[in-house]
């Protein structure tokens, strides 16, 4: 019987862990390829893992809730199973395979003395990498297996110069790097359980999701100097519109909110004032102006804030806009959203609207130079040539880089944005 | 008395407070664990109460008393006396000494101790039995660091006259003649150490050598120490039966098919150790036992149960206290959730004979078998000022190292000391030094550690106090 170690493997470029969410198999179950072992959720999404053999589970090696580095033993498999033997193979220390002395057993009956009491000794592994503890610590702390470093010290030695370069190379954030003048707690994602809790306070380990938004949200404040226009556009007629059509999409089985409109309204006014859909390249110092529409559609789900994102979404119908909105934000609700459909947008919407809310300062999806903010919409009166109207008045507020932007500029799009939602005509003239 | 059953949530569950168990308890404390220790028997377990440090404080006795007795120095004569049982009260009181230590520390660090026997009920629950009640623990993590106890053999029962080291070590006298079945370091150690007060010691020994682990060169130079001492040392013997009488017992042996006996008032059986996991209920826990009663563990010392740990005597590798130790605080931290890990590139191990033994890393050999070229020094205390000045002339470092590289991968030593000087070489392999590094570490002189430098530098083949051949 073959035990086959599943090492914990590579999510996606540049994810190097993620949190078992949930465990498909149990320990004894019997799994087939590509059958899913468990759901593992990382920064974006939550994906399956499949099994890469057929065979029996004979160890699982993270509870559920604990975070899984590439590279550490996952799941171990006894292929060509189906035995009724339910031995459990683990993993050898160093020693076992060095085969050195252990614990003397039992010496059998009739044997007399024959074992004398196993001296202690030695223990040193084969092909041992050239690392120091501490190294060799930094490494473990931040899931890289230390044969996978590339040494650049004498004879090959690993230094933790390496290690980080390594990390680096990887391209993950900060390492973690204990110090060593006392014991820490420990590694924030590593904790299953609040370690301490009182009365007074319960303590909530970041889920890797909450991880992530803090990175980005940091990234992007402290980066990118944003400013955020705020103003209010007339939508009687987009809301009597909407009101129309709803009966015609409800046929087709499409919702449609008011996003798709927004989307088209964002997308005029970004294709009239292309610095709102760039990158800034500070490094070469130039800006790249985009020449699609990838538009990210902020979305609240139950783990926290995603992003999917509608590609090429200048290419799309109303039909599409609507029905791909519905699906992307299904798929992120459901955890089930794919990393690619969650990268590569090059401006966004935030809705607030949805929860009630109406101006706020969105936070750019950095890199991206705008976010457009968009607020509930309220039955008000409006002085209109000199008489009292009823309006429906839709929030709007546009953050943009300042960096990229000014002020004015980013006014005149947002009036081309109001424009467009105030006619909704004008919306046949930007398919 | 009635006792209903009590079952109390705690984080960690520590069973077994020998040197795995108690340094487990405490780093899982520091981590901000919860932590219940339950020992059956004395803080400190085997180590500290029937091991280690009795039996040192007991060959530092017998050391001195020998030294006094046969005159160290030249020039300075004794009248020596020994009385045993003083001897034995001081050897208490440092066993008593250090166990207060640990208890200070336990509960220093908050670790909750509880005496009992605790038995598994479930994956996530132990009773623990004291002779009055039982109480249930629920818990989220438990380390196992049972530890062993003595092999027992078949054909030589314990009993009044044929004991283990425990009560060896505990004895109201020294016997006039002891027998010790089983030539390895506890046998060694226990029996120059009963020699030297005076006792008529035979050891017998079922290998063709004494300290079988150890390379012939360094059993060669305990075997002549053993000789000086009249201890008689016989190999390849087969111990058949003890019969205990009134006032002695008789040790029947088998060599080569004769058969020999042996008188002597004591019998120690030291023929190695066997791990302590019979008597835990470890099914309730879902934990199996590999054929040799040990408990199979991934590299954090995590069983199949993934919130339960063993460590020390009950898993693979040496039965070592300061490997237990170092188990003890990586599965301690794993269950805190950091990613340590039993990552190490080599445990000494020291045999407190006389004069002493002390080996880390690979020998000669094994290492040859790694590495493609091994290079090799050699350094005779004989040549060293210190070793000399202390009238301990006798016995060598030796140092193993990868040829093409120059890294340490191995060092043995015998001689005076030879216990803390395998300190250095054990960092030195962990830290990858490389013979070079040694020969250009300043040494202070005049110590025994200068042979370290001089031995890495017989290795480059310029050795300063040794004539090249």
């Amino acid at each position: 019987m073959g035990v086959f170690q599943f090492a914990f493997p590579e999510l996606g470029e540049g994810i190097h862990e993620g949190k078992v969410a949930k465990w498909i198999v149990h320990e004894g179950d019997f799994v087939r390829e590509d059958e899913p072992l468990a759901e593992v959720e990382n920064d974006k999404a939550v994906v399956e893992i499949p099994s890469p053999v057929e065979g029996k589970v004979v160890q699982l090696f993270f509870s559920e809730g604990a975070v899984a580095s590439v590279g550490e033993p996952f799941v171990s498999i006894e292929t060509n199973a189906l035995t009724s033997d339910d031995k459990v193979d683990v993993p050898k220390t160093p020693l076992e395979d060095a085969g050195l002395a252990n614990t003397v057993h039992e010496v059998k009956q009739a044997e007399a003395v024959k074992v004398s009491e196993t001296t202690p000794n030695r223990a040193a592994t084969p092909e041992r990498v050239l690392a120091i503890p501490s190294v060799r610590r930094l490494a473990r702390e931040n899931g890289v297996a230390i044969e996978e470093v590339k040494g650049t010290g004498e004879h090959g030695k690993i230094t933790r110069e390496d290690v980080l370069a390594h990390l680096a190379n990887q391209g993950r954030g900060e390492p973690a790097i204990s110090k060593s003048e006392n014991v820490e707690l420990p590694a924030k994602e590593a904790v299953t359980k609040p370690i301490f809790a009182s009365a007074q306070e319960e303590i909530v380990p970041l889920s890797s999701i909450r991880r992530s938004i803090m990175q980005a949200m940091v990234k992007s404040k402290f980066s990118a100097p944003h400013v955020t226009m705020m103003d209010e556009v007339d939508v009687t007629e987009l809301v009597s519109f909407r009101n129309e059509m709803k009966q015609v999409t409800a046929a087709r089985g499409v919702k449609l909110t008011f996003l798709p409109f927004i989307v088209k309204a964002l997308i005029a006014a970004l294709k009239k004032y292309p610095y709102l859909n760039a990158e800034l390249d500070e490094e070469n110092e130039q800006i790249k102006l985009k020449k699609e529409y990838h538009i990210g559609i902020a979305t609240d789900t139950d783990r926290g804030l995603l992003v999917p994102v509608l590609h090429h979404a200048n290419h799309m119908s109303m039909w599409e806009l609507a029905e791909q909105i519905t699906a992307l934000s299904t798929k992120a609700r459901s955890g089930k959203i794919k990393l690619e459909e969650m990268r590569g947008s090059t401006a966004s919407i935030s809705n607030i609207g949805s929860a009630k809310g109406l101006f706020f300062t969105p936070i750019l999806n950095y890199p991206e130079v705008a976010i457009l903010g968009v607020g509930r919409i309220r039955e008000t009166l409006l002085r209109q040539d000199g008489e009292i109207v009823d309006a429906q008045m839709m929030a709007l507020s546009l953050s943009f880089d300042h960096r990229v932007v000014d002020g004015a500029m980013a006014q005149l799009a947002l009036n081309e944005i109001k424009a467009v939602l105030a006619e909704p005509k004008r919306m046949l003239m930007e398919v | 008395m009635v006792v209903g059953e009590l079952t109390e949530e705690v984080q960690m569950v520590v069973i077994g407070g020998g040197p795995g168990g108690y340094v487990a308890a405490i780093r899982a404390a520091q981590l901000g664990l919860q932590v219940l220790l339950i020992e059956k028997e004395d803080i400190g377990g085997v180590c500290l109460n029937r091991g280690c440090i009795p039996s040192k404080a007991l060959i530092t006795a017998a050391e001195d008393y020998a030294k006094g007795k046969n005159g160290n120095v030249p020039g300075i004569d004794h009248v020596v006396t020994l009385d045993f049982r003083k001897v034995q009260e001081w050897k208490d009181s440092v066993v008593t000494k250090m166990t207060q230590g640990v208890d200070m520390l336990l509960k220093g660090n908050k670790v909750r101790v509880v005496k009992g026997e605790a038995f598994f009920v479930g994956q996530q629950e132990v009773r623990v039995m004291t002779d009055t009640e039982a109480h249930n623990y629920h818990f989220t993590h438990c380390i196992i660091a049972t530890g062993s106890r003595p092999v027992e053999l078949a054909s030589l029962p314990f009993g009044k006259r044929v004991l283990t080291s425990t009560e060896v070590l505990a004895l109201g006298e020294v016997p006039k003649r002891l027998a010790i079945v089983g030539g390895g370091y506890i046998g060694i150690e226990l029996g120059q150490a009963y020699a030297k007060f005076g006792a008529k010691v035979t050891i017998l020994e079922g290998t063709p050598s004494i300290l079988p682990a150890f390379d012939p060169s360094i059993t060669r130079l305990i075997g002549r120490s053993l000789k000086e001492w009249q201890v008689e040392v016989v190999t390849g013997a087969l111990a058949k039966s003890a019969v205990e009488s009134a006032d002695e017992v008789r040790l029947t042996y088998e060599v080569n098919g004769e058969v020999h006996a042996v008188s002597a008032d004591y019998v120690l059986v030291t023929v190695g150790r066997r791990p302590n996991t019979d008597e835990l209920g470890l099914d309730a826990a879902g934990i199996t036992l590999d054929g040799k009663g040990l408990i199979p563990v991934d590299h954090q010392g995590r069983t199949s149960v993934a919130n339960i740990f063993a460590i020390g005597d009950i898993v693979a590798g040496p039965a070592l206290a300061h490997k237990a130790s170092y188990e003890g605080k990586v599965a301690a931290e794993a269950a805190a959730g950091m990613h340590s890990a039993v990552d190490y590139a080599c445990i000494p191990a020291v045999v407190f004979a006389d004069p002493e033994v002390a080996a880390v890393g690979l020998n000669e050999d094994e290492a040859g078998k790694v590495y493609e070229k091994v290079k090799t020094g050699r350094f005779a205390y004989g040549a060293n000022g210190r070793a000399v000045s202390m009238n301990a002339a006798n016995g060598f470092v030796k140092l193993i190292a990868d040829e093409e590289s120059g890294v340490l991968v191995g060092a043995q030593v015998v001689g005076a000391e030879a216990s803390n000087l395998i300190a250095e070489l054990a960092l030195a392999i962990e830290m990858n030094a490389t013979l070079e590094d040694m020969a250009l570490t300043i040494h202070a002189h005049p110590t025994l550690p200068e042979m370290v430098m001089e031995t890495a530098e017989a290795a480059l083949g310029t050795p300063i106090h040794m004539l090249k051949k």
